[in-house]
């Protein structure tokens, strides 16, 4: 069974913060989808677990007065796929959570378990990514703003000072207003698959619906934490939202994504990928925005 | 080796067989086991002579397949009927072949679609190439119902709700009257050599049928001291003993099991058992249709629909037959796109020994399975039935490869057809340049 070797429960966030003060050495656990299965592989056994849990006032997606969309840390896939918000302001962070594992899972897991395993092919990762998501955190000395690119800080690592746990994720009302995204997860079956690879590309056009007046193009895969290709973003901002683009797109994020190597699939074959979901991706979201203004 | 030159009969083929020792892991038996495999490459390769010589698939298998009356020296096998048009018959009109065929004839563009098919054989249990046996035991209790145990086994597949149909017809009794102890073993049973091989239904129905005859007979004996009938005179129907002449209720199965075994002269507790061998062997045949859509940049296959059309014999119980067909289909669907076990080149060690990476298909992979029969009675068997175990899994695999290969003109002649194969392919055939040409747009 599984080998722990305590386990506290927080009801409150102020709880957690103590209890991490307390047990510096024990393991934030939320759904266990993840800590769990580390715990019955033998990575994790025998280690002191802070379940954060039934802290019920960080589950949840409301709207802020300013515009601003929180999801609390705690919210499990299946509630992100089936909120009217989410569906409303940022589609495809649904179509992406509900792309993750199977219903079971999608019950349990949580979003904010999704960000802090820092694993790349986490499929929220890249889409909050792109949608330049900023990381709430709460710790001794109070709460703490970062954006999402800044919390990865390498595989499996993410800045989370041993004092805090994570509250909830923003998405300020200027990312999200006027785009459309699209996600693609690349596996090699429907259900029950972590990404080979993923892509989720987010744009707003110009008001006559022809430029590119935003673009964001995130990576899952592409690099050991999720990636923006930012030098392509820059590149094609500006640029009519056509398919010369598009084809523009998928050769430029070439630059931008460094996968590697391995036995799941070759970095050949990687980049193929990235290159062909950029532009697909793109093509589906600039064909989203233009429907959102008819 | 016997599967190549039967399917499509040739008087002339020679062929050498070798055995292979690798550090790999070891193998295990697995549905079908030699079949998938040499029909997954007979059926690629029948496709290409096809192909090559500008052939219509069907028409060209239609020609050269297994003639009706075709008996295999070895096995003694016949195909009695004329099954393979019969089966190629109802798949063409359920995918729609003809129509599709056109429709894809000419396919430009990055997803295109494509329709292929596969003939199977298969033999059903094992004679002539080791022992079948079978044996059945029947013992009535004080209520006319009685105890059902064979040696055969119950691994999901409903094997005990068909042999508790068999006896019931035989024996004249209602099938809720028959009851079966599920997965019992030989502690307690007597001898039957297994679920394997696709045999049971046709093997332990021969065990059945002949312990259910000689127990209506005795019954019927017995019965004589009862009723002063003649035992020619009666049956058993619906549970009953009745005079065949009249059609005349005379005790019911309970009350005859009940008195004789209460009788202070001649007490008996009702019983038969019966071991048989089964010198015989039944060919089971059938086809699968599957239409797909390649996504080429992608390196991704979609299976849009898939049919298995199987003459094996008279089905004893359709909806199982169906389920049993279902569950090939889908072990033949990961068997074509994605089951493969992967390999560390410099250690040997198995990589994906894990259902992560080790992708068998899912309910999200699968389209819906149709199953369709064709339902010839086998003239050796019991109740008419042929093996349906394994055969739904053969044909699977080239009829998806064979459809690929229509949709995209590329013959693949290894599976699974992953991405990473696909990703290859495409590439020595120019069907996608990967990043370096991407590089230069
Ligand atoms: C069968 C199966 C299929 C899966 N399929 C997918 C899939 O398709 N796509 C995908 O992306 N993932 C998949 N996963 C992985 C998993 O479901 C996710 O990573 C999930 O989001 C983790 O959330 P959790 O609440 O279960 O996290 P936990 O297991 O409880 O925690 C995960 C990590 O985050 C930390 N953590 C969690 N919450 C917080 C917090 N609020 N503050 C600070 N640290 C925290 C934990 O300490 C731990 O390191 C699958 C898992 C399984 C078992």
């Amino acid at each position: 069974m599984y080998d722990i070797k305590a386990l506290y429960e927080a009801t409150t966030v102020d709880e957690a913060v103590s209890l991490r003060q307390e047990h510096p050495e024990a393991v934030i656990i939320a759904g266990g989808s993840d800590v769990l299965i580390k715990i019955r592989e033998g990575k994790l056994a025998g280690r002191e677990l802070i379940s954060i849990y039934g802290i019920d006032s960080i589950r949840g997606v409301s709207m802020e007065h300013d515009g601003t969309l929180r999801i609390g840390s705690l919210t499990s896939f299946s509630h992100i796929v089936s909120s009217p918000l989410i569906r409303e302001h940022i589609a495809v962070l649904g179509e992406a959570a509900g792309m993750v594992g199977g219903p079971q899972i999608r019950a349990i897991g949580t979003i904010g378990g999704n960000t802090c395993n820092g694993v790349t092919s986490a499929d929220t990762a890249s889409t909050l990514l792109a949608w330049d998501a900023v990381i709430e955190l709460a710790g001794a000395e109070g709460v703490r703003h970062v954006p999402i690119e800044s919390f990865y800080l390498g595989a499996g690592r993410a800045d989370i000072h041993s004092d805090e746990i994570q509250t909830g994720i923003l998405i300020r009302r200027e990312a999200y207003e006027g785009f459309s995204g699209h996600y693609i997860k690349y596996g090699m079956r429907n259900a029950m698959e972590i990404a080979t690879a993923g892509c989720s590309v987010n744009v707003k056009l110009s008001p006559d619906g022809n430029n590119i007046e935003r673009l964001r193009i995130a990576f899952g895969v592409a690099a050991p934490v999720p990636i923006r290709a930012h030098k392509t973003e820059s590149q094609w901002t500006g640029k009519p939202a056509d398919d010369e683009t598009a084809e523009g797109i998928a050769c430029s994020v070439l630059d931008d994504v460094k996968p590697r190597d391995s036995w799941r699939a070759s970095r050949d074959m990687r980049l193929h990928l990235c290159s062909e979901m950029a532009k697909r991706a793109f093509l589906e979201a600039v064909r989203r925005n233009k429907e959102r203004r008819v | 080796m016997g599967a190549l030159p039967q399917l499509y009969p040739c008087g002339n083929f020679e062929g050498d067989a070798f055995t292979v020792f690798t550090n790999r892991q070891v193998a295990g038996a697995m549905r079908g086991y030699g079949m998938p495999q040499a029909i997954f490459a007979l059926e690629s390769h029948t496709e290409d002579i096809a192909v090559k010589l500008g052939l219509d698939p069907v028409d060209y298998r239609r020609k050269t397949v297994m003639p009706v009356g075709y008996v295999d020296s070895f096995s003694k096998n016949e195909l009695y009927h004329d099954t393979f048009n019969q089966t190629l018959d109802a798949g063409m009109k359920y995918i729609d072949f003809r129509r599709k065929q056109e429709a894809y004839r000419h396919q430009t563009g990055d997803v295109r679609r494509g329709v292929g098919v596969s003939l199977f054989w298969y033999n059903t249990a094992v004679w002539p190439i080791a022992l079948e046996t079978s044996s059945c035991r029947m013992v009535m209790n004080q209520d006319g119902s009685i105890q059902l145990q064979v040696g055969e086994t119950e691994i999901g597949q409903g094997a005990d709700t068909a042999f508790s149909q068999m006896a019931a017809q035989t024996l004249g009794i209602p099938f809720e009257k028959v009851h079966i102890v599920s997965c019992q073993d030989t502690d307690v049973t007597p001898y039957g050599t297994g679920a394997y091989a696709s045999r049971q239904t046709y093997t332990a129905g021969m065990a059945i049928r002949g312990c259910a005859e000689e127990f209506r007979k005795h019954i019927l004996d017995v019965a004589y001291r009862y009723t002063r009938m003649q035992p020619y005179l009666m049956d058993i129907a619906d549970g009953n003993i009745i005079r065949t002449t009249d059609g005349r209720i005379l005790m019911t199965l309970g009350e005859l099991a009940l008195t004789v075994l209460y009788d202070r002269e001649r007490s008996e507790h009702l019983t038969m058992e019966k071991s048989t061998q089964i010198k015989t062997n039944a060919y089971s045949f059938g086809c699968c249709f599957a239409e797909v859509e390649v996504d080429i940049p992608m390196c991704r296959v979609k299976l849009l629909d898939i049919i298995n059309v199987h003459d094996a014999g008279l089905l004893i119980n359709p909806e199982l037959a169906k389920a049993q067909v279902h569950g090939g289909m889908s072990m033949g669907i990961g068997y074509a796109l994605s089951e493969k076990m992967l390999y560390d080149n410099k250690t040997g060690k198995l990589l994906n020994g894990n259902l992560l990476d080790y992708k068998l298909s899912t309910m999200m992979d699968h389209p819906h399975l149709e199953a369709q029969f064709v339902e010839n009675p086998e003239p050796t068997s019991a109740y008419g039935t042929k093996g349906l175990g394994e055969p739904p899994v053969p044909p699977v695999a080239p009829a998806i490869r064979n459809a690929i290969l229509n949709a995209t003109g590329i013959a693949f002649n290894e599976i699974p057809i992953r991405p990473h194969l696909m990703y290859e392919e495409f590439m020595k055939a120019g069907l996608i340049h990967g990043r370096e040409a991407a590089k230069n747009v």
